[in-house]
């Protein structure tokens, strides 16, 4: 039995401190097995009438740790007859009941609870070994017929967001299992892994998405006219807009000029956006003091007859870099000119709190459900997700990009460094006993070839290297500083390849 | 250099693939291998990118052989925008006449208050007294809603410009309150100074600044200059020009900020005449809280109310569907979603006119194309443009739903107006006649109802007439209980108040050439008259008029009977009996009948039918849909959403939107494995708690969507490609921001939205 599972089970029955016994945890318990508990008064009831009878509740905990695959086996078979509620009516299996065991007492006591704590949900897979020992045939499986994960509770849905809230908020222990990722082989992926896995998958319903998507790019005229008509879009819904977008630009605005901004891009600033106006659009080589004195050379530059409007077009305008206010207001700015006309993508549940009064009345949106479903692959690219391997490995074009812009000085140094590492974990056979170059050789090797003439100019270098993440640095047992680049020799091979 | 990273290119491909079937008729645009194609919109070192347009393009490339080629093409070629502007589509009549009537009205509304300002501005600094260390300060209450302020503080600052002092300085928040202090002041300065855009070059940044001949930089732009340009500019004794400073939004600058900025100028009170004028939203109590009494004492202080925008947005909604050259009327739905967000979000009428302007376009292209000229206009114009039309256009108004419901109500003519179109055109211009006809008595009924309950006590209808159209638009305004609510207490009104509604009713029938109302008029004035003679009656002969007299006759023998014959009786004290004679007397007084009563009913009957009579809802006429716009759920949709609700049905049911046999999955508590894969990580995700194990999640996941191949699973293999599934899932929820990573165990995560799914 589920050590929280336990604690669930004193804590109704008002005896605070029950002795942990050590117990087999079921394999696959979801976690916050419990969030269903307030609102299942009924089971509640019955089971704390079961639990009552102390002599009862005893043997069955000890039944229960040795045969959960047993029970659930059982809820399998009985799940008619059993239920609790009405809500788990359904598998073929139920005419059959071969599971006859001295175990069935406590397996009845667990169908009760099976209701109330999520007992690991059966696989597909679990079934069939049990049908196979026991010797009655499982229902082929039929691609079309949906399989189905039967549902735990019927009134989880009933309960309203305030009541859920405090359910989740009423109780500081933790009622999850303890297993971690580490218990598996792999325990995460890279992300070049993962886009690897996922680039030749096929996309789930294909042919629905794209009626859906020819739906919205029957309303690009419109929006056309909408934006002509001093109004700006959002699109919000679920799924990436950003082929869409792209799509409608492609379509509406070949001859116009746009500015197109990644919101989710991880280092975008505002001032960026307005540079990209001012500069690449305008065609104006000044430098601004200030965000306002831009913003006034934008508008002041567009009052001109002759010029033409500017589309600017931010997928994610909830993305990390332009959530808040100062960015939301300069937007807003912009975007209250007639001839700059915005069209930007939400994504975040929470995304219209960026918005007050004052800027919505200056954005003047309207706002179009685009749900289409499409991953958010690009967006979440730059997420540091939670189960993304977060190696700070370095992919291999970022590091020929900030090559390029690094000085000839620079770049020899870090030479040298990559030179070193690949001789030196050749000559250690692997990069596991590598510990680095310590900061005064390369220093000597970099005096010795004119790199640099200082200790303080190499650590300036060194600096910027490490703002880039070309490399890491460490201390090591003797107090040096040790660099390293984090990349495998591979890699670093095909870089000085690329390089000559 | 922007560059596509492989994963990028393979995300175009698949959108690529996505369009290639839609994109039939419009060919697909060239994908250019220029270094601008909208294609290249990836990056992982860059996330603005810039296309300029063909134009601008070659403005580009003219930019790099010189600044002048710029200005010369700049002049050359004519704006299209301009061009298009040149025909005025109904849409665009409509919203400019509403545009134009908002700000005429907001300029006319604030009238007042801005000569008083200007007064007071004015007579700031006296010109023979020597400047006071105090300086004068307006503040300038304004009201919560923000959205319109920009308009009148523009408004204000014309005012001054051209009536009193060049010299005004505008500050908002929202443009200088991010700034630090120090380009607060050079944007005062500057302002001041008249020195007009900010320098961009450095040999732009060098000025002519007035007759003062001086050359300034931007970093001299501080108060000391300001003085010295002032004394040269106007010397001592011969005027003295004002110097005004506005800041718009008082409580929105940073308290420090403007504390150090006011200390700055406190310095200056008697060299400069500087006059603050203070945009405050809230109460004038802000000044001392944002200010210290050691700044505060500098400031003598004047304080101006502006006018609310309800009275603006009264006027402007009654203007709204009265003028013929707006060519969209609001329906009662939309016009009660409109107010809704007036009153519950920013009171601001800017808003409203947006939504407003909304509605407008949605209806013109809604419309079919030949009926929007019927939009407005007068029965001539409609006249002439129906017999342009062809048979097929009139179809097209046939169609309409209102017409059709119409026709089929009116079996006897059904068939010719279906066939004949010249008698369809001349009915056509009959129902639309009738419709302007009846809405324009419609309106007229509301005015007169608002006047008729505007001062009753609790006023039902609200204090704007906007509430009374929210109402009206809504269902016959005799069925409402505010309705009923006014007739209770017009019944207790006296006679003399009686009279002066009767008379303000009277006034507003009067202007009406209308024929029915025409005929209320004449009953109205025979009303009026009988109200005066009984009032005149009432007047002299304080009694009461014969009339009364003769009643009260006929009642009071009875009385006195009564009383001869109960003396005795009350002597003896019997209460039960004196309950009893009390109760009668009561009752008797009830019915007996004061002839003002005779005369009330019939003042309120006369009111009633004629309410009853006019407003019925201009929106049940048939041929409704050309000039009324009442699609409640655009406005519902576009300007109202609920992104967040729709992202979570859209997790929850995918079949609403994917219209797939498997995904039409009735009972909403199972995860069918049919669901796309983001749904079923939802799905799971929101069983949970405010924690959720990753392994678990993880394995429940694998038990759902890997049903396929059962041996060689185990807790810890895991199939990488499921895995690789569930991360990028796990990462959308992140991005959407149902979960957060969590650091209170490992390996968990948090949620961020309660309740199950």
């Amino acid at each position: 039995m589920p050590s929280s599972l336990r604690k669930r089970a004193s804590s109704q029955r008002q005896t605070p401190s029950r002795p942990k016994s050590p117990s087999l945890s079921p394999p696959r318990v979801l976690p916050g097995a419990c969030v269903s508990e307030g609102s299942m008064g009924g089971v509640r009831r019955a089971l704390q009438v079961r639990f009552a009878d102390e002599t009862r509740v005893e043997p069955m905990r000890d039944h229960l740790g040795l045969s959960s695959a047993k029970i659930r086996r059982k809820i399998q078979a009985r799940g008619a007859s059993h239920q609790v509620g009405s809500v788990w009516a359904h598998q073929s299996e139920a005419e059959a009941d071969p599971v006859e065991d001295e175990d069935s007492a406590s397996a009845d006591e667990a169908l009760a609870m099976y209701g109330k704590y999520r007992i690991p949900e059966p696989r597909a897979r679990g079934d069939l070994k049990g049908s196979q020992v026991f010797g009655f045939k499982t229902p082929a499986k039929n691609r079309h017929a949906p399989a189905t994960r039967r549902p735990m509770t019927k009134t989880v849905h009933e309960k309203d967001n305030a009541e859920a809230y405090f359910e989740a908020h009423g109780t500081r222990e933790i009622a999850t299992s303890d297993r971690t990722l580490a218990r598996l082989k792999n325990p995460r992926l890279s992300q070049a892994e993962v886009e690897e896995l996922l680039t030749n998958e096929p996309l789930k319903y294909q042919a629905e998405i794209d009626l859906l998507l020819q739906d919205y790019r029957q309303k690009f005229g419109k929006w056309y006219e909408l934006l002509q008509r001093d109004f700006n879009l959002v699109l919000f819904g679920l799924g990436s807009k950003k082929a869409l977008i792209q799509d409608f630009q492609c379509e509406m605005l070949k001859e116009q000029s746009v500015v197109l901004v990644n919101g989710f891009f991880p280092s975008l600033t505002v001032k960026q956006i307005l540079n990209s106006i001012t500069g690449d659009i305008l065609a104006s080589s000044d430098t601004f003091s200030s965000v306002p004195d831009q913003i006034a050379f934008i508008k002041e530059t567009l009052n001109h007859e002759a010029e033409e409007a500017i589309f600017l077009i931010i997928h994610n305008i909830d993305g990390s870099m332009l959530r808040n206010g100062k960015a939301q207001t300069v937007i807003a700015q912009l975007a209250e000119h007639p001839k700059i006309h915005l069209i930007c993508s939400i994504d975040h549940i929470n995304a219209p709190l960026i918005w007050d009064q004052e800027k919505l009345s200056k954005m003047n949106l309207v706002w179009y459900d685009t749900t289409t479903f499409l991953p958010y692959t690009e967006e979440t690219k730059n997420e540091n997700s939670l189960l993304v391997k977060d190696s700070g490995k370095l992919a291999l074009n970022s590091l020929t990009h900030v090559f390029a812009s690094l000085t000839p000085n620079a770049k020899g140094i870090y030479t040298l460094i990559i030179n070193y590492q690949i001789q030196a974990i050749e000559e250690l056979g692997g990069p596991q006993n590598y510990q680095g170059i310590s900061f005064q050789e390369l220093y000597m090797k970099s005096r010795r070839s004119y790199l640099s003439n200082s200790d303080l100019t190499l650590r300036a270098q060194l600096t910027e290297f490490i703002d880039h993440k070309l490399i890491s640095i460490k201390k090591g047992s003797d107090g040096m500083d040790y660099l390293t680049i984090p990349l495998g020799n591979a890699t670093l091979n095909d870089f000085l390849e690329l390089q000559r | 250099m922007p560059r596509v990273t492989s994963s990028g290119s393979s995300r175009g491909k698949r959108a690529k693939r996505l369009f290639s079937e839609a994109e039939d008729e419009p060919s697909p645009p060239p994908k250019e291998v220029h270094d601008t194609t909208p294609v290249a919109s990836s990056s992982i070192s860059k996330g603005v990118f810039a296309f300029p347009g063909p134009q601008r393009r070659q403005r580009l490339q003219a930019a790099t052989s010189g600044q002048k080629q710029r200005k010369r093409a700049r002049k050359a070629t004519p704006s299209a925008q301009s061009q298009s502007s040149g025909s005025a589509s109904p849409f665009e009549r409509s919203w400019t006449t509403a545009w134009t009537r908002f700000q005429t009205w907001q300029s006319d509304m604030f009238a007042d208050v801005l000569a008083a300002l200007r007064a007071f501005i004015q007579d700031a600094h006296p010109l023979g007294q020597p400047l006071s260390s105090t300086m004068p300060t307006a503040a300038f209450l304004t009201g919560v809603n923000l959205p319109d302020h920009g308009a009148l503080f523009g408004l204000l600052a014309r005012e001054i410009r051209t009536r009193v002092t060049p010299h005004v300085a505008s500050l908002s928040a929202q443009k200088h309150g991010g700034v630090n202090l120090k380009a607060l002041v050079q944007s005062t300065v500057a302002k001041l100074m008249l020195i007009e855009a900010c320098e961009r070059d450095d040999e732009e940044s060098e000025m002519e600044v007035g007759s003062s001949g001086l050359a300034l930089k931007k970093q001299n732009l501080m108060m000391p200059t300001l003085r010295t340009w002032y004394a040269n500019q106007y010397p001592v004794g011969e005027s003295r020009v004002p110097l005004v400073i506005i800041l718009e939004d008082f409580e929105a600058f940073s308290p420090t900020m403007l504390q150090d900025f006011m200390i700055s100028l406190c310095e200056y009170a008697t060299a400069l005449p500087l006059v603050f004028v203070f945009g405050i939203a809230t109460t004038v109590s802000m000044i001392h809280q944002r200010l210290p009494y050691h700044i505060s004492r500098h400031l003598a202080i004047e304080k101006f109310s502006g006018q609310k925008s309800t009275q603006l947005l009264g006027k402007l909604v009654e203007a709204l569907y009265s003028d013929p050259q707006v060519g969209c009327k609001l329906g009662g739905k939309t016009l009660d979603r409109l107010l809704e967000m007036f009153i519950m979000n920013d009171f601001s009428v800017k808003r409203f006119l947006l939504g407003f302007k909304y509605c407008m376009f949605e209806h013109f292209s809604r419309l079919p194309p030949p009926v929007i000229a019927l939009c407005g206009g007068d029965e001539q114009g409609r006249k002439d443009h129906l017999n342009n039309l062809k048979s097929e256009d009139l179809d097209q108004i046939r169609y309409l739903a209102s017409f059709r419901r119409y026709v089929e109500s009116d079996p006897q003519n059904r068939a010719r107006l279906l066939t004949n179109d010249g008698l369809f055109r001349e009915e056509v211009i009959m129902l639309l006649g009738e419709i302007d006809g009846h809405f324009k008595r419609f309106q007229l009924c509301l005015r007169a109802l608002f006047w008729l309950a505007r001062d009753l006590h609790g006023r039902p209808f609200g204090s704007q007439i906007y509430s009374l159209y929210r109402c009206a638009f809504l269902k016959p305004v005799c069925q409402t209980h505010e309705y009923r609510d006014v007739f209770d207490i017009l019944k207790l009104l006296n006679p003399s108040e009686l009279m002066k509604k009767m008379e303000a009713h009277g006034e507003c029938l009067i202007d009406s050439n209308d024929e029915s109302i025409e005929k209320s008029s004449v009953e109205c004035q025979r009303i009026i008259s009988k109200l005066s003679a009984f009032l005149k009656h009432g007047v002299q002969n304080p009694e009461g008029s014969p009339t009364i007299h003769d009643k009260q006759k006929v009642t009071e023998p009875n009385d006195e009977k009564d009383i001869v014959v109960k003396s005795p009786k009350i002597k003896k004290l019997d209460r039960f009996e004196l309950q009893k004679n009390l109760l009668k007397q009561t009752q008797e007084k009830r019915q007996r009948t004061v002839p003002f009563d005779d005369l009330r009913r019939e003042v309120l009957d006369y009111f009633h039918n004629f309410f009853r009579a006019f407003s019925n809802l201009p929106t049940s006429l048939p041929l409704h849909e050309i000039l009324f716009f009442d699609k409640v759920s655009l406005v519902h949709r576009h300007l109202m959403p609920a992104p967040r609700a729709v992202i979570q049905s859209a997790l929850d049911d995918p079949g609403f939107y994917l219209e797939h046999p498997d995904l039409l999955v009735n009972t909403k508590a199972e995860i069918p494995n049919s669901y796309p894969d983001l749904n079923i990580i939802y799905k799971l995700h929101s069983e949970c708690g405010r924690l959720i194990n990753l392994f678990d999640w993880l394995q429940s996941w694998v038990s759902i969507a890997d049903c396929d191949d059962e041996e060689n699973c185990s807790d810890e293999t895991i199939d990488p490609l499921q895995q690789a599934k569930f991360t990028q899932g796990v990462s959308s929820l992140q991005f959407l921001g149902f979960i957060k990573p969590s650091k209170r165990k490992t390996d968990h995560v948090a949620r961020l939205t309660w309740g199950g799914c």
